[in-house]
């Protein structure tokens, strides 16, 4: 895994995930969008990280980006150095991150419906949309929120999603032990799931919005998805692997707001 | 019935009303209103007497007899009641009697209705075939539910102290369902009354699950006493008892992952509160059947084997599903290749294949329990998803001195279980591990000595391993090696009857006694065994030098057997009466070496030495005896080598040497030579060195106690080829009708074999001319002459045309083949005699033609004037 970091405005990052190969490059102006959000969030600079800030992204980033991402902002550093090229990469390279993941998405919700047997994945199949502890999908509503709002929800949601995944990845194990590629996918998934949340985070606190409250608690979240019958564990995977499809597929599209080239 | 006699007070007056019968239609009238008036009275009669005494039992011991009241008989009637049952015995009760059981038999009773002065005394005849045995209505002690496996438990008391007898007893059982009570179920179980109360149990599987629909229960009972000789009959049914399930809100279906056998029918139901639209089960929509409610069911008839994550049922209300999950799959098949073997005596390995795939994995899949019986031992296979086709493995620790194990391997899964069994004595099932760290070790030039470790405890066995021993460019050689088995696994063999200084490639394999298995192969081990003194003097000959003053000793180097290590050098010494010369330590590469003497015959021996000593001599003589009658002969090949045969010589007693060499070397020449016994008269000399169309000399020299005689000499080719060359020819004499054409012969290196003649082409023709390049002896314009005797140098060509160009070609032939061609054009010289004939001859008939002509004109003028006159 490479993550190369330069300082300059003209630069090129590289960084490579799950064996994708990403190149992203721009010029360093601060873009329009970027002018219009702070008018319209009334965000009037850029904090800095709070000490100790960094390390808990790199932990939130887990084996998938590695701590170079997020050096420690030194608050004595040059001040003639412009944090907006380094914000300016992170959303880049979270947006890349939420584009890769959303195609993962999709393609472990179609080997999730393969292995299930019919009428799953049939044509008319609709289950019913169990509720999920902590967790709904996006809200109707959720693009008319503010940016940073959607981004909160997003980073909770995909906060929720890992023990989710992992409870749905042990009943798969139960189910179909032999279908490796399906709990492989189920695995990375809540992975990536880890991964993309703290890079959402990372995004918001270089944004200087605020972050979500305390997480609930893993277990509790799996406790709480406990199915008692094999079919209601099943409906509850495929509602899952939704889930983390439209939650990965909402955040790429909130970052796209903020990516260069992006809607204002 | 009962025989019942009244005992009637007043006559009868039956005899008066046949009388009136033979009347008239009037008179019959009146008869039948007489008639109905007797009756009534005989009625009115009857009724006030008691009547239709019938007696009933529930257990045999009491009778309970009862009859019908005499009308006008208040509420409260009192009557006497009388038998005789060995006593006489009378009972003052209101309406029924129970008396003790009467013994077989007919018994009269009397019933006398007591403060009713209108009523009759009634007589009864009662015997044990008029009473009805009917047991009381059996009580359900329990009727519970397991709704996990959709089973119903029913529990009741027989009661069987209250009767005297041993009996049968068949109890009829009945389930009913849902709320219009559908008999789903009526079935009869038999038990036998011992004497005292028992508990009985019935267990029914529903094919409903009981969540869907409430069942109900019932029970009745026949008791078939062989001492009773009246009449038996059902006791009523029981109340029914039920059993249902208590919903919640929520919409559920039953069952819940069940798992079945392939091929079974199941009952799924949903209850729900909500109007359910359809039912499916994978893709295939079922159709509903309504219970109770709005709860359905749906069924599954012979279920097909279900994928990895079940058979899905889905149950469709208007903005919902819900479903359950079916396993269908098959019992464990009974393992199959049950074998267990050990590699060390320390561990046993039993090895299995599971037969039929069961369709069934995760917690469904098949456990395994390895059970050996004699020391009560066993261990579980732990679970893991292997490939249907692969094959299971389970090991168990050996124990101390066991050494006969009775395994018995149980596979259970949800559907059932089976189990193979494997008796066997482990020490005749060893399949030794590979054996390693392959060490050799020297004892001699000849014998080495492996060792290797083999894994195991086989203090109590004996081994049997096989060595093989492989030598560059020779046959694989196997030794087998029996020992005795040793707990410390290192182990050892001596290999003898090796050769000195060969890389030997050691590679071992073992097996127990008695045979099993054999062990892999291990790894191979090569070695070089030690040096030993060279077994033979090198192969020697020797040749004069042109100048005959000395002589030249060629020994050839010892083959890799019998040089037994690493040739350093050689000793040479040449000896006769008067001297002996030598030269000492010639190094090896060097195989030659020369030695002045005179001629006088000298034996020269020549030794090889290695580092650990001197091979024995190898002697030849110097002398040459000389032969004069030799003649020199021809030999072919055969591609590869050359048959040479010569005619037995019993005067050769030592060995026959054919020396051979390229005949274009100046002498002397030595290419090789080889020794044949002096028995044989033919041998094929075989060498990498020869090459076709190269032209060989050899020479067949017998051994004689004095010398060598040289005995045959000839010239040969392993292989002839075509000339390379055309003889260089030239015309020597041309004249009007012929040539002479002279050529050279080919040297023996164009040659390339045997010369076997030449061809001699020639035609009229012109250089630069298309035709004339190619001649073929096929063409008749073409004159081809075939020249065989190979002395012949010279040719002469006549009857050609004068002054005409002719083509000549020459090429040699061997019987490799034809040579090139090499052409000229020669013109023959003009023919002067015929030029002058055709010359002479035209002007002669010239002449000839002027004076004929001249003598007719002359004539004709003296005839046209002879004739003038006469007319005149």
């Amino acid at each position: 895994m490479i993550w190369g970091q330069g300082t300059h405005f003209r630069r090129t990052t590289v960084w490579q995930m799950s064996g994708a190969l990403f190149s992203l490059s721009w010029n360093g102006t601060e873009p329009a969008w970027l002018k219009r959000w702070r008018i319209q969030s009334g965000a009037s600079g850029f904090r800095k990280s709070q000490p100790g800030r960094s390390g808990q992204e790199a932990r939130g980033w887990g084996a998938l980006i590695p701590p170079p991402l997020f050096p420690p902002e030194d608050p004595q550093a040059d001040s003639s150095i412009s944090p907006l090229p380094h914000l300016e990469s992170k959303i880049q390279q979270t947006h890349s991150l939420a584009r890769l993941l959303t195609k993962y998405a999709e393609q472990l919700l179609q080997e999730y419906v393969q292995h299930q047997g019919d009428p799953f994945g049939l044509p008319g199949f609709s289950p019913p949309r169990l509720p999920v502890a902590d967790l709904s999908a996006p809200a109707p509503g959720h693009a008319g929120l503010p940016v940073p709002e959607r981004l909160r929800l997003d980073e909770a949601a995909l906060a929720a999603l890992p023990p989710l995944l992992d409870v749905v990845r042990r009943r798969q194990a139960e189910l179909n032990p032999r279908a490796l590629r399906l709990l492989r996918r189920l695995e990375d998934a809540a992975r990536q799931a880890r991964a993309l949340g703290a890079a959402v985070e990372a995004v918001l606190a270089a944004l200087g919005a605020e972050t979500r409250g305390p997480r609930p608690e893993p277990n509790a979240i799996a406790a709480a998805t406990v199915t008692a019958g094999v079919f209601p564990a099943k409906v509850l995977g495929l509602r899952v692997c939704g889930l983390y499809r439209e939650w990965v597929s909402r955040t790429e599209a909130d970052l796209g707001q903020l990516a260069p080239g992006g809607p204002a | 019935m009962m025989d019942i006699s009244l005992c009637l007070k007043r006559p009868s007056r039956m005899g008066d009303s046949k009388r009136m019968r033979m009347t008239s239609n009037f008179q019959w009238l009146l008869l039948t209103v007489l008639l109905l008036y007797l009756m009534n009275q005989v009625n009115s009669q009857k009724r006030r007497t008691p009547r239709d005494l019938k007696c009933i039992t529930n257990n045999l011991q009491v009778w309970d007899c009862s009859w019908r009241a005499p009308s006008g008989a208040g509420h409260g009637a009192a009557y006497e009641v009388c038998f005789e049952n060995g006593s006489h015995s009378c009972y003052r009760l209101e309406k029924n009697v129970k008396i003790p059981a009467l013994l077989p038999g007919d018994h009269e009773i009397t019933i006398n209705p007591l403060h009713d002065f209108g009523s009759f005394i009634s007589k009864f005849t009662l015997n044990e075939k008029n009473v009805s045995f009917i047991p009381d209505v059996p009580e359900i002690l329990d009727l519970s539910a397991d709704f996990s496996t959709s089973t119903l438990h029913l529990k009741w008391n027989d009661k069987g102290s209250v009767f005297p007898h041993h009996s049968d007893v068949i109890w009829e059982i009945k389930v009913l369902r849902k709320k219009n009570m559908e008999i789903v179920k009526l079935v009869t179980h038999n038990t036998t009354l011992n004497g005292r109360d028992t508990i009985h149990h019935w267990s029914w599987t529903s094919d409903m699950p009981l969540e869907c629909a409430t069942h109900y229960v019932g029970i009745r009972c026949y008791i078939d006493d062989p001492q009773f000789s009246g009449r038996k009959e059902w006791s009523d049914w029981s109340p029914l008892k039920n059993i249902s399930w208590s919903p919640d809100s929520q919409t559920k279906v039953f069952p819940q992952d069940r798992v079945l056998l392939v091929g079974s029918d199941i009952t799924v139901c949903c209850v729900t509160q909500e109007e359910v639209l359809s039912a499916q089960i994978g893709s295939t929509y079922c159709p509903l059947i309504h219970l109770d409610g709005k709860n359905v069911a749906i069924k599954i008839r012979n279920i097909s084997a279900s994928e990895s994550s079940g058979t899905n049922v889905v149950f469709s209300v208007e903005d919902n599903m819900f479903g359950t999950v079916i396993f269908a799959g098959y019992p464990p098949d009974i393992p199959q290749k049950l074998n267990c073997e050990t590699y060390d005596l320390k561990e046993i390995i039993c090895t299995w294949n599971p037969g039929r795939p069961t369709f069934l994995v995760g917690p469904r899949n098949t456990s395994y329990t390895l059970f050996e019986s004699f020391s009560g031992k066993y261990v579980r296979f732990k679970r893991v998803e292997l490939p249907t086709n692969e094959s299971y493995q389970l090991f168990f620790q050996m124990l101390p001195n066991q050494e006969i194990y009775n395994f018995t391997l149980n596979a259970r899964n949800p559907l059932g279980q089976s189990e193979s069994t494997l008796l066997v004595n482990i020490t005749e099932k060893v399949h030794p591990h590979i054996p390693t760290s392959i060490k050799v070790k020297d004892i001699s030039s000849t014998a080495v000595t492996l060792s290797w470790h083999l894994p195991g405890s086989f203090a109590k066995i004996k081994l049997l391993c096989q060595i093989e021993i492989n030598k560059t460019n020779s046959v694989h050689e196997l030794r087998n090696v029996t020992m005795k088995g040793i707990e410390n696994s290192s182990y050892l063999a001596a290999v003898d009857k090796l050769n000195p200084y060969t890389i030997y490639t050691f590679r071992i394999r073992c097996c127990t006694d008695p045979f099993w298995k054999w062990s892999k192969w291990s790894n191979e081990k090569q070695y070089l065994t030690t040096e030993a003194i060279p077994s033979k003097g090198p192969d020697t000959w020797r040749e004069w030098s042109s100048d005959g003053k000395n002589l030249i000793i060629y020994w050839k180097p010892l083959p890799i057997n019998e040089a037994n290590g690493k040739i350093l050098s050689y000793n040479v010494s040449c000896s006769s009466d008067e001297e002996t010369q030598s030269l000492s330590e010639i190094p090896d590469p060097q195989h030659k070496a020369e030695i002045q003497l005179d001629k006088s015959d000298y034996i020269i021996s020549v030794v090889a030495k290695n580092s650990v000593g001197s091979s024995p001599p190898s002697k030849i003589a110097s002398m040459e005896i000389p032969n004069d009658d030799l003649k020199i002969e021809q030999a072919v090949g055969m591609g590869n080598g050359i048959l040479l045969t010569w005619n037995y010589d019993p005067n050769v007693t030592c060995d026959y040497v054919i020396k051979w060499c390229n005949s274009s070397r100046s002498e002397p020449c030595l290419m090789d030579w080889k020794k044949v016994p002096s028995n044989s008269t033919e041998t094929v000399i075989e060498s990498d060195q020869f090459r076709p169309g190269v032209r060989y000399n050899f020479f067949v020299y017998g051994c004689r106690n004095q010398g060598y005689q040289l005995l045959r000499s000839i010239i040969g080719y392993v292989e002839e080829l075509a000339p390379v060359v055309a003889p260089n020819f030239t015309v020597e004499d041309t004249s009007a009708d012929s040539i002479l054409v002279k050529w050279e012969e080919i040297p023996v290196e164009e040659l390339r074999g045997f010369l076997r003649g030449y061809l001699f082409y020639f035609e009229k023709g012109e250089r630069d001319t298309s035709k004339m390049r190619v001649l073929e002896s096929g063409r008749s314009d073409i004159k081809v002459k075939n020249i065989t005797d190979i002395s012949q140098k010279t040719l002469r060509i006549a009857d050609l045309q004068g002054k005409t160009s002719y083509h000549l070609v020459l090429r040699a032939y061997t019987d490799g083949g034809m040579g090139p061609e090499k052409s000229m054009f020669v013109v023959t010289k003009e023919n002067s005699v015929a030029l002058i004939i055709a010359i002479l001859i035209p002007v002669a008939v010239a002449v000839i033609v002027g004076v004929v002509t001249s003598i007719l004109c002359y004539r004709k003028r003296e005839w046209e004037t002879a004739l003038l006159k006469h007319w005149k």
